[in-house]
Formats: structure tokens, C-alpha cells, sequence
């Protein structure tokens, strides 16, 4: 049993080295897919992280009527903050609110709308809730908790219509990139796995005549199979860690770019893959290896048949 | 020690190799099998190897009837019979010595008996000085004598060889022959298919000839009369 495994991997060992050319395009086919494969990834975890961008500027402003009373709008404040669904939900008070909109103008110059609000002598605005949700898809619960009649003595109608058509907007829009991401993934996918399995069986049909007379000299399939697979093995190891060596250092290069995209809330593309390197290479290994063998498998049955 | 009944192969749709061919060798004859392109020389070799199965008849080999042998079992066979092709089938990436060695591996024997038994073979075919070398550095003689020495290395009881002397020049092929003949002293049971009239009138041995798939004539001592 150890006379036989040594000698299945001596022979891997040695048909790798000696197929020096056969083994370094086959490697560089695998390399490049798995290359692609990991630019794909960051595309769908740049798109991700657009999404949440996207996501966490997205708020309902609840304004209240003029004859509303505090003690009622942090009753609302409160039954919201206590929503599932809800993260964070801020109150202005109309004071805060005056101060808001006296700073904004005045950080713009805009001097006609901050004398007409010294003219006035009463404040104008209206105190508001601003409520945030964990996921976009949330925020139809809390207009919902909203439209409830008990309400309509406090909050100004309408106040979060607009919101409403955004908010239903950019649901569909995170679904339908959803969806067809999945789609491009399996594309994808299929893709990899036919060049993956073309490459492996065209270095098989290249070793057909050496596969046939090794039977004709009395070996077992598996004492041909073996070395194979394990040389395609040999195969994914290599391929993996050449990808990771080329990937590493062109995520260097699209980092700033990166930054530039998200204006500010910075994705850290270097970061993700390191945190994520044993789920993102580990399984890309384990499936490259799993297809490889039965790549081999399949590909080495017709000339076993001997 | 090889028993072929009645024995027939049909190549789809209607190409008939072998037509119900008797033939008996007994163990350590010297058999050479003769006769034109096409007359089922190599068919008969290839179903003794199980390379093919006869359509009708049976073969029995050592007392095993191999007519119906499953896939799993020609290993078993082959590394029992000694093979000599006509176009050597010398694994091109492996040196004259693990090309030899390889039959060995197979049979799953240890490398320090490989490590013995592999270089006395090479010098009974006079490639010792050459077994470091790939199968593309050797001449064509020397290429069919590592696939003699590859037969041999295990010891079979029988060898079969198709044209081992096809495609070399005179003197080569004599030196292949005297290898062949001195196998044969040693005990060992040879069927050897060959065009090379020189050599069959030369050796006088048994001399079966195939005509159409046919034996038609079989001669203890006989010369190549085509």
C-alpha cells in the first residue's frame, strides 16, 4: 500500500515535471479562470457595497402638525425605536429644525431666505422623526405603522409620500440586481467549469497513447488514474497560488479607484479578500480540485478501454 | 498451454479477421506465425492479450479461459504474458529504465527487487550503459530491445511479439532474434509473428501460416513458403 502510493505520487510528481510545457498552459488556463473568477467577485462586492451606499442614505422624515404635542411625537419616536426593523430614528425639534435650515443657508450665502426668517417671528417649521431602517426593503413596515389612523391628529398627510416611490424604487431595483446576478453568476460558473474541463481533457487525449500502452503492459486503471488526478491536483494548487500572488497586488492598484467610486465611504477591496481569503480561495481550491478529478475521471475512460 | 477452439472474429459490419481457427501451442515451443497483410496475424495476438474477444470460440491460456475475460482481469493476464509490439510502445517520458521497471511497478514488487532485476535484464539485451536514456535517444533496434527487456521482466511464461523485427535493418533484426532465441532456451513459450522470411528458414522452427483468416498450414519445422 505505501510501495504503491509513493509510486503514485513519484509519477505524478515525475509526468508533471517531465510535461513541463503541457503542465504550465494547463496551469495558466486554470490560473486564468480562477483570476477571472475572483475579478467577478469583487465586481458583485463592489455592487454590494453601492447597494448599502445606496441603502444608508435612504430615510423617512416624519413631520408633525404645528398642534402636535412632544409628549405624543416621543411616543411615536419610542414605539418606532422599538420596531424590529427599525435602526435609528432621530427627533428635530422645530428648534433644531430652524437651526438646521438657518446653518444650511448660511453656509450657502443665501442671505434673501435668512432675512425673511428674521422678519418672521414665529418659526415656521415643523418638528419631524427621521427613521432609518436596517434593510431598504424595511421601510414598507414602518410607513405601514405610520398610516394608522391613530395618527392623522399629528402627522402632517403626505409628509412621506415621496419617500415612499424612492424607497419602492430602489427595492426593485436592489431585487432585479439580485436576480441577475445569480443569472451571471451560473453564466459564469458554466462558463469556467467547460474551459476548466476542456483543458483537462485535452491534456488527457495528448497522454492517450502512453495511458493505452501502460494498460497494455498490465497496470490496473487506478494505478494509471491515480498519478493523473493527483498531477491535476498538483495542477489546482499551483493555479490557485498564481492567481493569488497576480491578484493581491492589481487589488492594490484598484483601491484608489475604489475610493474614487464610493466618494468617501471608502470599500477596502484589499481588505474584503484578506478577511474573506479561506472562504474565497478555499472553496475555488476545493472546486477546482473536484472538477479537475472528474475532468480526468471522465476525460481517461475511453482509453482505459483497452 | 495456449488452446484456441473453433475461433472466429468479425470486425463490424462484415469484416471477417479470424474464421474458425484451431490452434495449440504446447508450453516452451518457439512459434512463428506468417502469412500476408490482413491474414489475421495481429487479430490473433491482440485476442490472446485480450485487446479483443473473439466473436466466436475460446482461448484458453495456462489452463485460464480468458474468451470472456472482464476488463478488470486483463491486467491480471497481461502481467503475465510478455508483449513485444511492433512499434516497440515505449512510454516516451521515462527513461530505458523505468520503461522497464514499469512492468514491475505494476505488479506492485519492491524497488529494491526493481532496483536488481531491472539492470541484470538490460544487460541481457545490451542496453545497460543505456538505461539513463529516453526512448527518443535510442536507435530502433535499441528501442525494441528495451521492449524486450520490458516483456521479459517479469518472467512470463509466455511472449508474444508482433514484427519485432518490422521495421530494422538486417543486422539488428538478427540480434533481436538470438535475444528471442535464447528467451526461448530459458523455458519460455514464444509466438512470434513476423514478415522476415530470412529469420523463420534460418531458426526452423514450428511455422504456422494464416491465409485469410485461415490456418493454412502448420509445420513443426517449416519454412515461410508465401
Amino acid at each position: 500500500m505505501l510501495v504503491s502510493l509513493t509510486r503514485v505520487i513519484t509519477f505524478a510528481a515525475q509526468n508533471f515535471w517531465r510535461n513541463f510545457w503541457l503542465s504550465l498552459v494547463t496551469i495558466s488556463i486554470i490560473a486564468l479562470s480562477f483570476l477571472s473568477i475572483n475579478i467577478f467577485i469583487l465586481a458583485n462586492a463592489l455592487v454590494d457595497n453601492a447597494i448599502a451606499a445606496v441603502e444608508q442614505k435612504v430615510n423617512v422624515t416624519v413631520n408633525f402638525k404645528v398642534s402636535a404635542q412632544e409628549k405624543d411625537m416621543f411616543s411615536i419616536r419610542d414605539r418606532l425605536t422599538a420596531m424590529p426593523e427599525v435602526s435609528g430614528v432621530d427627533y428635530i425639534s422645530k428648534q433644531a429644525a430652524l437651526e438646521r435650515f438657518r446653518d444650511k443657508h448660511t453656509r450657502e450665502n443665501d442671505t434673501g431666505i435668512t432675512d425673511s426668517l428674521n422678519e418672521l417671528e414665529t418659526n415656521p417649521l415643523n418638528a419631524s422623526l427621521i427613521v432609518r431602517t436596517h434593510s431598504v426593503d424595511q421601510y414598507p413596515a414602518v410607513l405601514k405603522f405610520l398610516d394608522q389612523g391613530e395618527f392623522t391628529s399629528i402627522i402632517e398627510k403626505n409628509s412621506y409620500d415621496d419617500r415612499t416611490n424612492l424607497i419602492d424604487k430602489i427595492s426593485k431595483l436592489k431585487e432585479k440586481i439580485k436576480q441577475g446576478g445569480i443569472i451571471i453568476n451560473i453564466f459564469f460558473a458554466l462558463i469556467a467549469l467547460l474551459i476548466v474541463y476542456n483543458t483537462i481533457k485535452i491534456t488527457i487525449y495528448t497522454r492517450k497513447d502512453e495511458i493505452r500502452i501502460m494498460k497494455l503492459v498490465g497496470a490496473t486503471n487506478w494505478f494509471i488514474r491515480l498519478p493523473l488526478i493527483l498531477e491535476s491536483v498538483f495542477y489546482s494548487v499551483i493555479a490557485i497560488t498564481i492567481s493569488i500572488l497576480v491578484l493581491f497586488p492589481m487589488l492594490g492598484v484598484i483601491q484608489p479607484y475604489a475610493d474614487r467610486l464610493f466618494d468617501g465611504q471608502a470599500f477596502d477591496v484589499l481588505g474584503f479578500f484578506s478577511q474573506n481569503f479561506l472562504t474565497i480561495f478555499g472553496y475555488q481550491l476545493l472546486a477546482s480540485m473536484a472538477l479537475n478529478i472528474l475532468s480526468s475521471f471522465i476525460a481517461m475512460g475511453r482509453y482505459l478501454k483497452v | 498451454m495456449i488452446l484456441l477452439e473453433n475461433i472466429s472474429k468479425i470486425y463490424r459490419p462484415d469484416i471477417t479477421a479470424l474464421k474458425s481457427v484451431n490452434l495449440s501451442v504446447e508450453p516452451g515451443e518457439f512459434v512463428f506465425l506468417v502469412g500476408q497483410s490482413g491474414a489475421g496475424k495481429s487479430t490473433l495476438l491482440k485476442l490472446l492479450n485480450a485487446e479483443e474477444r473473439p466473436t466466436r470460440g475460446r482461448i484458453v491460456i495456462g489452463g485460464w479461459d480468458i474468451t470472456n475475460i472482464r476488463r478488470q482481469e486483463t491486467a491480471t493476464l497481461r502481467r503475465q504474458i510478455g508483449v513485444v509490439f511492433q512499434d516497440f510502445k515505449l512510454l516516451p517520458k521515462k527513461t530505458v529504465f523505468e520503461n522497464v521497471a514499469f512492468a514491475l511497478e505494476v505488479c506492485g514488487e519492491p524497488n529494491h527487487k526493481i532496483n536488481t532485476i531491472v539492470p541484470q535484464v538490460l544487460r541481457i539485451v545490451g542496453l545497460e550503459e543505456k538505461m539513463k536514456r529516453f526512448p527518443v535517444q535510442l536507435s530502433g533496434g535499441e528501442q525494441q530491445r528495451v521492449a524486450i527487456a520490458r516483456a521479459l521482466v517479469h518472467r512470463p511464461k509466455l511472449l508474444i511479439a508482433d514484427e519485432p523485427t518490422g521495421d530494422l535493418d538486417v543486422v539488428t533484426a538478427k540480434s533481436i532474434v538470438d535475444i528471442l532465441s535464447k528467451i526461448n532456451e530459458f523455458g519460455t513459450t514464444l509466438l512470434v509473428v513476423t514478415h522476415n522470411r530470412d529469420i523463420v528458414n534460418m531458426l526452423k522452427r514450428r511455422v504456422v501460416t494464416l491465409e485469410d483468416g485461415t490456418i493454412s498450414s502448420d509445420k513443426k519445422t517449416g519454412k515461410y513458403f508465401i
